[in-house]
């Protein structure tokens, strides 16, 4: 009996066939992905933005979460730069956004923010509470995002206030201008 | 390792399973390739399971949606269309290879005793695998899968009395329709697979307390070493493993060759009118079962009455069963057995691939006389057993496998 | 193989007829000679579609950007092969209202998806090439494969003798090719990557015989 030679070949046929049994295995792993139709679903959401007045909000859907269009005034713009020293991640370095939206207004054009409406806690929708000083949220509140679940609070270019549940600010979504007053949201390598 | 090892026998008898089942469980070591289409079976049983799984991910059983589902599967599902064609193709290749298995157990004479119980329990896997191709049939929603559900529901109307009724009950509608259809999906993935899956563990038992038979028929067990291990046996692994291996490559090169260059097969596999969806206004104009039932079929349309048909079929499809107790003759393997059995098993295997071919035909004329003469054929096969395998002149069978 | 499954189709498409909504006469085929792998082909054949059919036939489960992938464009070059407005992602079934076409021409002209997988594609070609004048007809034409056929003889001009541009053959083998890579659209890659997997298999059951020559080598 030649031992060393029936120790390659078990080697071998081990070796071989467990790739032939990861290559069986990748398909079917992969089949998991979304597929074209959820692709088709998932594209690209055109939002026309003329009618959005100055300190107002629209949501539109893109993947299954709500998208939320601010147009900002002058003096919510303001506020940025004045509740800074209360935010957990005032730069956006923790965050996620495209690298154009890592400014102090997170957006292509400061008066127009487009975030997604998705708490970055535990997923749950925030509130846009843009009314200054409220009764529930005190007399600091200069405008923002107030999650209700767990009352994380984001101010308004979505970052998130220190000593709340949320680690993060609110996600910005790829997007784009296709014109001054329509933009495509999920997409932002289109030419205008 | 060892510890791991300790631990574990002493909980659940791993180490004395291995042992029975593979390293000390004894089988002829002159098995030739019709002994390979049991662990083929294995195999194809596998691949339907883990593809099934995969397709439900996916699959919608709904009149509206089923058809829509599948071609949503084919083109927009990432590698959708070789779940459904390794799924298609392997439906096809597991009769071919259970017809094989068992035309096995006919020439080697698998069935005799001490084996009575592995075939009944075959039988009844067979008999199962029959109810899944058929409920498997109508998930497409194509136009012949309606079509073809329609008409073997329909034969339920011939049981006279409430056979209407029971028509009825079974499609839970006045139709083939949605219902129906939600029906046949949970008895494919779910009710049917799980029996199927005992029944093979049943059968695979059975077959191991009693030992694996072989092409000389001979009993290796009567003939041990001092060892008490037999004479003519090898241990299933690593012997019949690795055999078995080279097997199933070779069985994978002839699936793949179909599955990746002919899945429809020539309308075989695919039927050419399951491409258009369900219409339960417009029947195709020639309805055909799938290849694997068409020799039932052709039988069932040989008989010019309804109930009389239905009881031909079933008569045909139960005769088997009763193989152990039909064949007299005590020799078992075909090698070593008389002139007449060999002739009536020759023309029994004509006439069942000739039903096949004249139940994928029209039935008309010619082909309604020649599918009369086959079923007779099929049916003499079984009934006459008694009588020309009493006296049958056998051959001497060896002591020792050839 | 290929002799087979065509003598096959002809066999079950002549024999059967299955043809659902429609009864076609019993004329011989012609046989088609296309080549799914031909890109120039398919694109004209695309080309042709979209210019003539798809006003009224509808491709359902096919998408834009999965025709760029069949016939072997990329998907910015889909321009004129896509109705303006429409997104590559979107299925192709732009044309008219099933209500409309019932109207208009007596049946919602099918959708041909699967046309090719269903019929065949002698049956296509055939049905195709198979226009005649005939001046009982609402339309004018008839076809002899598919006998009073609602449909219109969009490719009259092709049946011209001596006029410019192909003949009615090309633009029917065309259009079949279409049809057929339509029907399934992964066939080529199917085929390519079975040879792949074929070659894989061969290797290793070169392997596993030598190790179970190696196991038997015992015994006696």
């Amino acid at each position: 009996m030649n031992n060393d030679r029936r120790k390659l070949l078990i080697a071998a046929t081990t070796l071989y066939g467990g790739v032939g049994i990861a290559s069986f295995a990748t398909p079917f792993v992969s089949s998991f992905q979304p597929s074209t139709r959820a692709l088709a679903i998932g594209a690209p959401v055109e939002v026309d933005i003329s009618l959005l007045e100055p300190g107002s909000i629209v949501k539109v859907e893109w993947r299954g979460r709500a998208i939320m269009i601010v147009h900002r005034t002058v003096e919510m713009l303001e506020t940025l730069s004045n509740v800074a020293n209360q935010l957990s991640d005032p730069e956006s370095q923790a965050s996620v956004q495209p690298n154009y939206a890592s400014n102090t207004h997170r957006s292509l054009k400061p008066e127009i923010l487009v975030v997604e409406g998705v708490c970055t806690h535990l997923g749950c929708a925030p509130l846009p509470r843009f009314d200054v000083a409220p009764e529930d949220l005190g007399n600091d509140w200069r405008g923002g995002f107030y999650c209700p679940c767990h009352g994380s609070k984001f101010d308004l270019s979505g970052r998130v206030y220190s000593g709340v549940p949320a680690p993060t600010n609110l996600t910005v979504p790829p997007y784009a201008f296709l014109d001054d007053n329509r933009v495509i949201i999920g997409e932002d390598t289109v030419e205008t | 390792m060892e510890k791991l090892n300790t631990w574990i026998n002493k909980r659940f008898p791993l180490a004395k399973l291995i042992k029975e089942h593979a390293t000390e469980y004894y089988a002829s070591k002159n098995f030739n390739f019709w002994y390979g289409f049991g662990v083929l079976a294995f195999v194809v049983l596998a691949l339907q399971i883990f593809t099934g799984i995969f397709l439900t991910m996916n699959y919608k059983p709904s009149a509206a949606d089923a058809f829509a589902s599948v071609e949503y599967i084919m083109r927009d599902v990432e590698w959708g269309w070789l779940m459904r064609y390794l799924h298609s193709t392997g439906a096809s290749a597991f009769f071919i290879v259970i017809y094989l298995h068992m035309f096995r157990a006919l020439m080697y004479g698998s069935y005799k005793k001490p084996r009575e119980l592995v075939w009944l329990i075959g039988m009844v896997i067979y008999i199962c695998l029959m109810a899944e191709g058929f409920f498997g049939y109508l998930l497409p929603w194509g136009n012949m899968s309606y079509w073809g559900a329609q008409v073997i529901v329909s034969l339920f109307g011939a049981v006279p009395y409430f056979g209407e009724g029971l028509a009825e009950w079974i499609r839970g509608d006045f139709y083939i329709s949605d219902v129906t259809l939600n029906r046949f999906f949970a008895f494919h993935v779910i009710a049917v697979p799980i029996m199927l899956l005992l029944l093979v563990v049943v059968h695979i038992m059975a077959l191991h307390e009693v030992g694996s038979n072989n092409p000389d028929g001979i009993e290796i067990k009567e003939l041990k070493d001092s060892d008490g291990i037999p004479l003519d046996g090898v241990a299933f692994h690593p012997f019949h493993t690795s055999k078995d291996l080279v097997i199933i490559i070779v069985f994978l090169i002839l699936f793949s060759a179909v599955v990746f260059f002919a899945p429809e097969m020539g309308g075989y596999f695919l039927e050419h009118a399951n491409f258009e969806p369900a219409d339960s206004l417009q029947t195709p104009e020639h309805i055909a079962p799938v290849w694997y039932f068409t020799p039932f079929y052709a039988m069932l349309r040989a008989v010019p009455s309804k109930l009389g048909g239905v009881l031909l079929m079933g008569l045909a499809i139960l005769l088997p069963i009763f193989l152990p107790w039909l064949d007299k003759c005590r020799v078992k393997s075909i090698r070593y057995r008389g002139v007449t059995f060999k002739i009536a098993l020759a023309l029994f295997t004509i006439s069942f691939i000739a039903l096949g071919y004249l139940g994928l035909q029209p039935a008309t004329g010619v082909f309604t006389l020649l599918a009369r003469g086959f079923s007779a054929i099929y049916i003499a096969f079984f009934v006459f057993m008694p009588f020309y395998t009493k006296h049958e002149k056998t051959k001497p069978v060896p002591e020792r496998v050839t | 193989m290929i002799i087979i499954k065509r003598f096959l189709c002809i066999l079950i498409v002549t024999m059967t007829g299955l043809n659902a909504y429609a009864q076609h006469s019993a004329s011989e085929l012609h046989i088609y000679h296309g080549n799914i792998r031909d890109l120039e082909s398919l694109q004209r054949g695309a080309s042709y579609f979209m210019n003539m059919c798809a006003g009224c036939h509808d491709l359902q489960y096919m998408r834009y950007s999965q025709m760029a992938d069949a016939i072997g464009i990329e998907e910015y070059h889909l321009g004129s092969l896509m109705p303006p407005g429409s997104s590559m992602l979107n299925p192709m079934s732009n044309s008219m209202e099933d209500v409309d076409a019932a109207r208009w021409f007596g049946v919602a002209p099918p959708d041909l998806s699967l046309v090719s997988r269903s019929l065949g594609n002698d049956y296509l070609y055939s049905f195709l090439t198979g226009f005649y004048a005939d001046s009982n007809r609402p339309n004018g034409a008839n076809n002899h494969y598919l006998e009073n056929t609602s449909m219109p003889n969009v490719l009259w001009q092709y049946y011209e003798d001596g006029s410019e541009g192909p003949s009615i053959e090309v633009v029917a083998t065309d259009l079949v090719n279409f049809l057929d890579i339509v029907g399934e659209p992964i066939q080529v890659y199917r085929q390519d990557l079975g040879v792949k997997v074929i070659g894989f298999l061969l290797l290793f059951l070169f392997i596993a015989y030598a190790l179970k020559k190696e196991i038997w080598r015992e015994v006696k």
